[in-house]
């Protein structure tokens, strides 16, 4: 397949799906609807943003006027270019809202396209070896995708399909020339990454670690690493008074960084430090995500280290975690 | 798909004033087989909301042995949502989703027989249902002693109770910090002035007992150092723990801690589970 067949694809699925992917501009990658594809950023790169959004919106009706689950018309959304890392993160929102109703129903009218341009930003991986960060060769099967684009080396595109969905899109476009795997879940075929688990027992006995009290000093409580990262999916529900006294119960995306996450009636809040929240968002990631759902709560896709003022970069907090743990300690 | 965001309606049958901010309401589902299959354990909670003012956890405090006519809440005004909960009358729909959580553990699975509950403040109200099932099931095998710390007679929770509970055969001692009893006795229960823990010190304390707890956090701290001095392992020791929360089932983070959830592994723990987890309480 060349570049040609793929825009051409994409322009067929654009008349029955609403189409996001990945924008260049501005010297970085973003992702919008898109009414070209020709504008499409075949890079590889990992956009500013993740695509959480998409399955999981900043803020949606829980509940209508009456106090019922609103009946909704979800939109057909096309993630046109998600690379295998926030593939793995949407596998996670997957398991994490697996009983969801409104997640789920949204999620049945999503289409993944995946992308890989050699590997997702090549650099990252070289940089910063962590979790599943190997270049694994069986990483489709352990990603939900529908469809998946592999751009070569010369430009050309190697297909597959993940899902009946993803195949019968192939086939209504007489795209024959595709492989299909069928996806064995998030955990690979040896278990849970042993990586991970030794970075758990690390992890929850960090909270007297001093790398904690270096991070209290710099870290501005800002909460932009979790706004664009795409593990991060807490949320709050609340109400709304509309016009005419019409209320309306509301989820939003929440942030463990910003005051009140955790203040109780009364006033008494449990994570009233910087210290104690942003050590609550590292123990989101790597031991609460890793023991309810046995993968790691990140993808290393470096986009809170991009985002944040002051470079906190999360892979190097996790090797001073490493070299100043007490238990290491001879 | 079960939609566990979807409230319940139920109407208030009956209102009282337990204490200035306090109050006690007896509700019942509107849907008479959401009633009637209603169960739920001692010491879960329910989302409990009112449209326009948001939902919060609550304990439910009755009998589980009613579950299935009733459910009772007690209510401190404390933020926007409680302050128009306390206003509600006889009549008035309140909204709920639940039970939720793990609860105390059953009296009939403990390796001890007898049973010690200290409560503090509004930490009375998680216990009361432990209490209530409690009674009615006591025996010269089975012993059951209540302290419960208070700040003074005003704010005396479910003082209308003390009677039954003792009829029951409850050893129940209270204690105010704020105010020296004029009697030695309030509503029929022996009464003294101090903090909850002198009552270790004042009362015999029942032999081969587990505890549970439920009172503010440094109530645990003073309570459970006393609980060592009287030799009770960790293991025999129950806690129940208030936290902000959202989803009431795991997911929305809010009440997340260390590898837990509030919501959903408790709001009650054993002690030695929760005890190396820092900030916990």
């Amino acid at each position: 397949m060349i570049q040609k067949d793929i825009d051409s694809l994409l322009q067929k699925i654009k008349k029955e799906y609403q189409v996001f992917a990945p924008i260049r501009k501005k010297g970085a990658s973003f992702i919008e609807k898109i009414e070209n594809g020709k504008t499409v950023d075949y890079s590889g790169a990992i956009p500013f943003d993740s695509w959480k959004f998409l399955f999981f919106p900043t803020q949606e009706i829980l509940l209508n006027e009456n106090f019922k689950e609103p009946k909704v018309n979800y939109p057909k959304i096309c993630a046109w270019g998600m690379n295998v890392l926030d593939l793995k993160a949407l596998g996670l929102l997957d398991l994490v809202f697996e009983d969801d109703p409104y997640y789920q129903k949204r999620r049945q009218n999503t289409l993944a396209v995946g992308l890989s341009a050699g590997a997702p930003s090549r650099e990252n991986f070289e940089d910063f070896k962590i979790f599943s960060l190997n270049l694994e060769e069986n990483v489709l099967e352990h990603v939900p995708f529908d469809i998946f684009l592999e751009k070569m080396k010369d430009g050309k595109f190697l297909i597959y399909s993940g899902s009946q969905k993803g195949q019968r899109i192939l086939e209504k476009n007489k795209i024959r020339d595709y492989e299909n795997i069928q996806f064995a879940g998030l955990i690979q075929e040896e278990g849970p990454d042993k990586r991970m688990l030794e970075l758990q027992q690390k992890m929850k006995k960090s909270f007297n670690n001093k790398v904690w009290d270096e991070l209290d000093k710099i870290c501005l409580a800002c909460g932009k690493c979790s706004i664009v990262c795409p593990t991060c999916f807490c949320y709050d529900i609340s109400d709304e008074v509309l016009a005419k006294n019409e209320v309306k119960r509301l989820r939003k995306w929440g942030n463990c960084f910003y005051p009140e996450f955790t203040e109780i009636a009364g006033g008494f809040d449990f994570t009233d430090t910087v210290k104690k929240k942003i050590h609550f968002w590292y123990e989101h990631k790597f031991v609460r995500i890793p023991k309810e759902y046995k993968v790691p709560g990140c993808v290393s896709c470096m986009r809170c280290f991009k985002v944040c003022p002051v470079a906190i970069n999360i892979i190097e907090v996790l090797k001073k975690l490493d070299k100043s743990s007490p238990a290491r300690k001879k | 798909m079960k939609n566990f965001y979807l409230p319940e309606a139920a109407k208030i049958i009956e209102v009282v004033r337990e204490a200035p901010n306090v109050k006690w309401f007896k509700v019942r589902f509107v849907n008479k087989k959401i009633q009637q299959n209603f169960h739920f354990w001692h010491g879960q909670f329910a989302m409990v909301g009112l449209p326009g003012y948001d939902e919060a956890p609550f304990d439910i405090c009755s009998n589980p042995l009613r579950s299935t006519e009733y459910i009772e809440f007690t209510i401190r005004k404390v933020g926007r949502l409680t302050s128009r909960l306390v206003q509600l009358q006889k009549g008035d729909l309140l909204w709920i989703r639940g039970p939720f959580g793990r609860g105390w553990p059953s009296l009939f699975k403990l390796p001890k027989k007898n049973l010690l509950v200290v409560g503090g403040g509004c930490g009375f109200v998680p216990l009361r249902s432990v209490i209530e099932e409690a009674a009615e099931q006591l025996s010269s095998e089975r012993q059951l002693q209540v302290f419960y710390g208070c700040r003074n007679t005003e704010e005396l929770l479910f003082e209308n109770r003390y009677k039954d509970w003792q009829k029951k055969g409850v050893k129940l001692n209270v204690i105010f910090s704020e105010e020296k009893p004029r009697n030695k006795t309030v509503y029929g229960a022996p009464c003294s002035y101090g903090l909850v823990t002198k009552l270790f010190d004042e009362v015999e304390i029942i032999k081969n007992a587990s505890a549970f707890l439920c009172g503010p956090p440094v109530m645990f701290k003073f309570v459970l150092k006393k609980l060592k001095e009287k030799k009770f392992a960790d293991q025999d020791i129950y806690l129940s723990l208030e936290r902000k929360m959202d989803c009431g089932i795991g997911i929305c983070q809010h009440c997340a801690c260390g590898e837990i959830y509030i919501c959903k592994d408790g709001p009650v723990f054993n002690y030695a589970e929760i005890k190396n987890i820092p900030n916990i309480f």
